[in-house]
């Protein structure tokens, strides 16, 4: 036995377990520190320090002091500092493989705060978030209301009004080239009246025998294949006249109806038909509304993939994580990560803000509890209070839901500029703003609905039109300013309708002011228009009378001709020698029968 | 490391059982899969300590695999992966899931998993090629690299000081 077991090894057994105890209790803080630091770096790509770690047994407590998390874009400076976190973590389960805090809290929560000397940067930052959020905010930045030069409008070629005519010019030439030849075709009077001559010869030659008849009829058809050949060149050219008269009637058309076309077309680009029913409070606050969102999109899709990664993130965070722990069913279900309760209290140059959550975890169906979190300041830019309070959920098939509300009041607004066109710049200097809100976020779905008070504000701007002189003196007149944003639809695209009482308002005011300029603006395009048009359309009258002469021309021609060919000059010769054969057979018959 | 490495070669060249050599390396090769903080190193610690092993060739083994197994981290976890995620052992792995020892040996964890499946599957393997091995060494090899010169160079050295003067000590 003694050859198989060696018993002094149980001895050397306890000894080692008991020594790895000890080291591990004795330095237990220096290991944490430095494995903290060290996995915040590998997440952020530069310099973490950590003041002290002090951890408590019984019940198992981490104390970190002072977290210094360097800014991988600006290494002078701190991205996040924090004074104090403590974490009182269930040690059994974290052996069982799972994080469950029962209590977080992280004092003093401080952005961009400078450091005594510039921590490393392991990892070269795509772009800071505030330096995103910065540039998002530009570009959503920037209206343009403007009225165009009446001048300048006419003169562009792209004026279907211009257009038209120049076509309806074109089309008189050419036709009246076609025609004209046409025209050099034509039998001239004198060779209709040399015609008629030679009919009317015809017509008095005498005939005595049928040999002459015979003659006369050859003479006749000879000068009719001319009468038939002039006809047909009258018919062709009658044909032509119908075609340029279509030609001429659809350019006259086109010509008329360009002005009303080119007028609706200027309405809609210069949305000159908005400004009768005017929706001044979206061209003022439409674009801010649309830069929150569009932050807080940003801020959602960066928290997105930490609730719930895509198997494509997840096989990342496997990968370098070195495996990954497989939780399969159990009787009471743990989420792998819970925080039970977390305070954070975080100080910004914008105030100091109280945050609170519960139920912190991305596997909300095991507990079938939300994760519960409010905001609170009183002191939001300096006297202004805000409260936010909210629930969010993941299902276990990654539906996301979250749902809240929030209301804020007596915030000092900063300087902000509403509008910045070429004719109008307005920028709220001051003003107190209160309001409320709900929301609710379904996957890619939101629904919100806010309503803000804006009073004691002052505006400054400058005015290019009395269109945006009047909207400056109106909103300056205001007391307060109401404001109801709605925003619903797809997360990333919402559509916003921002209603205002100032809508009627600044309309009534403004359309006094401005329907004068409006309307000068109006008659002037209108007048020019119609200068074209009625330039064009006396080409076009020209047009139709030479049609008109040319018409009347043909169908003279027409008549003489067909006069000529269906003359019955023959006939009556034909006739003539008949009676004069009767008389010569009458007179013959009396002398033989005496009578 | 030195002392260790001399430890090796003078269990290899003494009478040292065979057997207790190819053990030593079998469960080195066992301890040095998984993370070294895992419950079932704790028990294999417990072994090697109590079953009459070459320690030192043990604790060579274990360093030695410890460095194979962080390079080769891709298979364990690989294999963890597949095995936790089998269909066909959903029912076993969920009706383990239910006792805490399998919890606290981070057995439903992929890397450790891996390693302890593949070392427990390999221990036989391994006592048997290491075996295997040492006794060719000590038939063959051991009498031919005597005649080397860098062996005798060797002899000369501050490496063979410290294994002559653990000559005779047994382990």
């Amino acid at each position: 036995m003694n050859r198989i077991i060696r018993w002094q090894g149980i001895a050397s057994f306890i000894v080692i377990i008991t020594t790895l105890s000890v080291l591990i209790y004795l330095f237990a803080e220096v290991i944490a520190k430095k494995a903290m630091e060290h996995g915040l770096e590998a997440y952020t790509g530069a310099e973490v320090n950590i003041d002290e770690v002090n951890i408590n047994y019984s019940p198992f407590v981490v104390d970190v002091y002072r977290i210094q998390v360097t800014d991988a874009g600006q290494p002078e400076q701190n991205a996040v500092e924090i004074a104090h976190v403590n974490a009182g973590v269930d040690i059994w389960q974290y052996l069982l493989g799972k994080v469950l805090v029962e209590e977080l809290r992280a004092e003093q929560v401080q952005f961009a705060t400078q450091r005594s000397s510039a921590g490393q940067v392991f990892r070269e930052p795509e772009q800071s978030i505030t330096d995103r959020l910065k540039q998002q905010a530009q570009d959503a930045l920037g209206t343009e209301i403007s009225l165009p030069d009446p001048e300048e409008l006419l003169a562009s070629s792209n004026l279907k009004t211009v257009k038209a005519a120049t076509a309806l010019e074109e089309s008189y030439e050419t036709e009246k080239e076609k025609l004209s030849q046409l025209k050099s075709q034509l039998p001239s009077k004198e060779k209709l009246d040399d015609y008629k001559k030679q009919v009317e010869a015809l017509t008095k030659v005498k005939v005595k025998s049928v040999n002459d008849i015979t003659k006369l009829k050859k003479d006749f058809d000879a000068i009719k294949k001319q009468f038939e050949a002039d006809k047909a060149i009258v018919m062709q050219t009658k044909e032509q006249l119908n075609q340029t008269k279509n030609i001429m009637s659809k350019r006259v058309n086109d010509l008329k109806i360009a002005p009303s076309q080119d007028w609706a077309q200027i309405e809609s680009t210069y949305q000159l038909d908005k400004i009768d029913s005017a929706d001044f409070a979206h061209l003022l606050f439409g674009e801010k509304a649309r830069e929150y969102h569009d932050m807080a999109l940003m801020a959602y899709q960066y928290a997105k993939p930490l609730l719930a990664p895509s198997p494509e993130q997840q096989a990342e965070i496997n990968h370098a994580a070195k495996g990954r722990f497989v939780h399969f069913d159990e009787e009471n279900p743990q989420p792998d990560l819970l925080i039970k309760k977390a305070h954070f209290s975080v100080m910004t140059p914008q105030g100091d803000f109280e945050i609170d959550l519960s139920e912190v975890t991305h596997q909300h169906w095991l507990r079938n509890v939300p994760t519960r979190f409010t905001v609170n300041t009183n002191n939001l830019l300096s006297d202004g209070i805000a409260n936010l309070a909210g629930e969010l959920s993941l299902a276990a098939n990654n539906d996301f839901e979250t749902q809240g509300n929030w209301e804020v009041n007596k915030i000092p607004l900063p300087e902000t500029a509403l509008a910045g066109s070429k004719e109008l710049t307005v920028t709220l200097l001051s003003g107190l703003l209160a309001g409320n809100g709900q929301f609710k976020v379904t996957n890619e779905d939101l629904d919100s609905v806010n309503a803000f008070t804006l009073s004691q504000a002052k505006y400054e701007g400058s005015a290019d039109s009395s269109l945006a002189s009047a909207v400056l003196d109106t909103i300056n007149g205001l007391d307060t300013l109401d404001l109801g944003v709605d925003a619903k639809g797809l997360l990333a695209s919402p559509s916003f309708s921002i209603k205002s009482p100032m809508n009627q308002i600044l309309q009534q005011s403004l359309m006094t002011q401005v329907n004068s300029k409006l309307a000068g603006f109006k008659s002037d395009v209108q007048a020019g228009l119609n200068d074209k048009l009625s330039g064009a359309l006396d080409l076009g009258n020209a047009a139709q009378t030479d049609i008109l002469d040319f018409e009347n021309l043909l169908n003279a021609t027409d008549g003489t001709l067909s006069s000529l060919i269906n003359n019955d000059v023959v006939k009556q010769q034909e006739e003539n020698l008949k009676n004069k054969a009767k008389d010569k057979l009458k007179d013959k018959l009396g002398d033989l029968f005496g009578g | 490391m030195l002392t260790l490495l001399a430890k090796l070669f003078q269990a290899l060249n003494s009478e040292s059982s065979s057997r207790q050599i190819a053990l030593a390396v079998a469960l080195g090769f066992f301890f040095g899969l998984a993370p070294l903080a895992s419950l079932h190193n704790v028990v294999i610690l417990f072994f090697a300590l109590f079953i009459r092993v070459h320690l030192s060739s043990f604790i060579l083994a274990a360093t030695f695999f410890s460095g194979l197994s962080y390079i080769f981290s891709f298979f364990l976890v690989g294999l963890g992966e597949s095995l936790l995620g089998a269909q066909a052992l959903q029912g076993l792995w969920t009706g383990l899931y239910q006792f805490d020892w399998f919890k606290l040996a981070h057995l439903h964890h992929t890397y450790t998993l891996g390693a302890f499946v593949f070392g427990l599957l390999m221990l036989v393997p391994m006592y048997f090629l290491s075996l295997t091995l040492v006794e060719k060494y000590r038939v063959s090899l051991m009498a031919t690299l005597e005649r080397y010169r860098i062996v005798k160079a060797l002899k000369a050295s501050r490496f063979y000081r410290i294994y002559t003067s653990l000559a005779g000590q047994g382990v």
